[in-house]
């Protein structure tokens, strides 16, 4: 059988030049890199992404933070919830127990109105929001791209032709995010386009998703400008 | 009094080690998990401009490293072994290898050679001294060109010449034999070869 040896590659100083170059002109500038790392709520927006894709009792300080308070954070002992939800069942159980021995007799008034069948009541539909931009988003990324959002989404409702009450009216959307940088937005025209996509691509914007629902779909409106490019997203519920 | 106890405890961090932050990390403390990310946005930053060059890919990496950071703060076996700085590094390249992965996927059906005009542009900003918008275009046709290659090969062939490694740390540092970042450079650089032969 024959050995195969490798012969040692020969140094190509031009193919190392062309290399180097290629790489050093491929990466980003000084500029972009400070601008990446220290980018407003990037740390807010580590900490709901860990929020949203650990279990509760993984991350413990973020929990304690961002949902509950010190309090139920200092709670967060398995002991004490233990306690607490032993406490909390036998509380119940006795109040059951003095309700059905109760020897108090039930009004008969009462009786009848509880015998009578109650009429159908249908609540009233909620209010709707006027704009869409009113609706809630997380606030911190809310704070961190308002200028640009509130111009596209202003041009957009302006080039939109008045809504038939139809299902989308009923929607409850975010406001619109960014997805890349425009200047003069005002001057910028484009379409809105109805997508599906899968809610974890929320987590890429920052928003935060709980880990059980990653795999389902959402809707989205994205801005698409006359060049093709998406300009700006929201997410529909 | 609160706002006090919160100004002294931030001094305390800044003034401890990072072995020390994890460990309070590890017990519930935000605080300290916050100044470990102060202290290394920059750099896993800078690891992410090396591959990505658009700010939010930056943001994405960083977000990603100190995700998984957190996730594994628990194997970090403290500094007998390796920094928390060098700990972190090896995370951030690994989760820069996850993003290149992501991005080829995403881009496979749009990947083309470049053309002509690409070509000689990139050619000159290259070996010029190009101005800032010349210097945008450019960047984007060596990204262009550079995503042609194996998201492995890439990583290796960066890690040599923008770091200047050896062989054996970046085989340290992915947790590959030193065999295979040998194929793996030689692959890339031999397709990076093709290229040139075909610009010149």
């Amino acid at each position: 059988m024959k050995k195969i040896t490798h012969q040692p590659e020969e140094r190509d100083v031009g193919l190392d030049e062309f290399c180097f170059d290629l790489i050093k002109t491929a990466r980003a500038s000084e500029q972009e890199i400070n601008a990446a790392a220290n980018a407003p709520f990037l740390y807010s927006r580590l900490l709901a992404r860990i929020a949203a894709e650990q279990e509760p009792r993984a991350s413990a300080f973020v929990e304690k933070e961002t949902h509950q308070g010190w309090t139920l954070g200092f709670l967060s002992n398995w002991g004490w919830n233990w306690a607490l939800g032993a406490t909390a069942v036998a509380l119940i159980a006795l109040g059951g127990w003095y309700w059905l021995n109760s020897s108090s007799p039930v009004p008969v008034a009462v009786k009848q109105q509880v015998q009578q069948p109650t009429p159908e009541v249908t609540a009233p539909p909620a209010p709707l929001p006027e704009t869409p931009n009113q609706m809630s988003a997380p606030s911190q990324i809310a704070k961190n791209k308002t200028a640009v959002r509130t111009k596209l989404a202003a041009s957009i409702r302006t080039k939109r032709t008045l809504p038939v009450l139809t299902e989308e009216s009923t929607e409850i959307a975010t406001d619109y995010l960014p997805l890349t940088y425009v200047a003069n937005s005002d001057e910028r025209s484009g379409q809105v386009v109805r997508v599906e996509m899968p809610r974890s691509a929320m987590l890429a914007l920052g928003l935060p998703v709980n880990n059980e629902q990653t795999g389902e779909v959402v809707k989205a409106d994205v801005i698409v400008g006359d060049d093709g490019l998406a300009l700006a997203i929201r997410f529909v519920r | 009094m609160t706002y006090t106890v919160a100004v002294l405890t931030a001094l305390e961090h800044t003034q401890t080690g990072d072995d020390e932050l994890v460990t309070a990390a590890i017990a519930g403390d935000q605080d300290a998990f916050g100044e470990l990310f102060l202290r290394h946005k920059r750099m896993v930053a800078a690891i992410g401009g090396r591959f990505f060059p658009r700010r939010e890919q930056i943001e994405e990496v960083i977000q990603m490293s100190f995700y998984q950071a957190y996730v594994a703060l628990r194997q970090y076996q403290g500094g007998q072994t390796h920094s928390f700085a060098a700990w972190l590094k090896r995370i951030t390249v690994n989760t820069c290898l996850d993003e290149l992965r992501k991005l080829q996927r995403r881009n496979e059906n749009l990947i083309s050679d470049l053309s002509e005009p690409e070509t000689a542009s990139l050619l000159e900003a290259m070996w010029d001294d190009p101005s800032a918008e010349r210097r945008t275009v450019s960047r984007d046709l060596a990204n262009k060109l550079l995503s042609r290659l194996e998201p492995e090969d890439r990583l290796a062939l960066t890690l040599l010449y923008e770091d200047e490694w050896t062989v054996v740390e970046i085989g340290e540092l992915l947790g590959w034999s030193v065999s295979k970042v040998k194929g793996r450079t030689h692959k890339a650089r031999k397709h990076l070869q093709r290229a040139m032969k075909r610009f010149r």
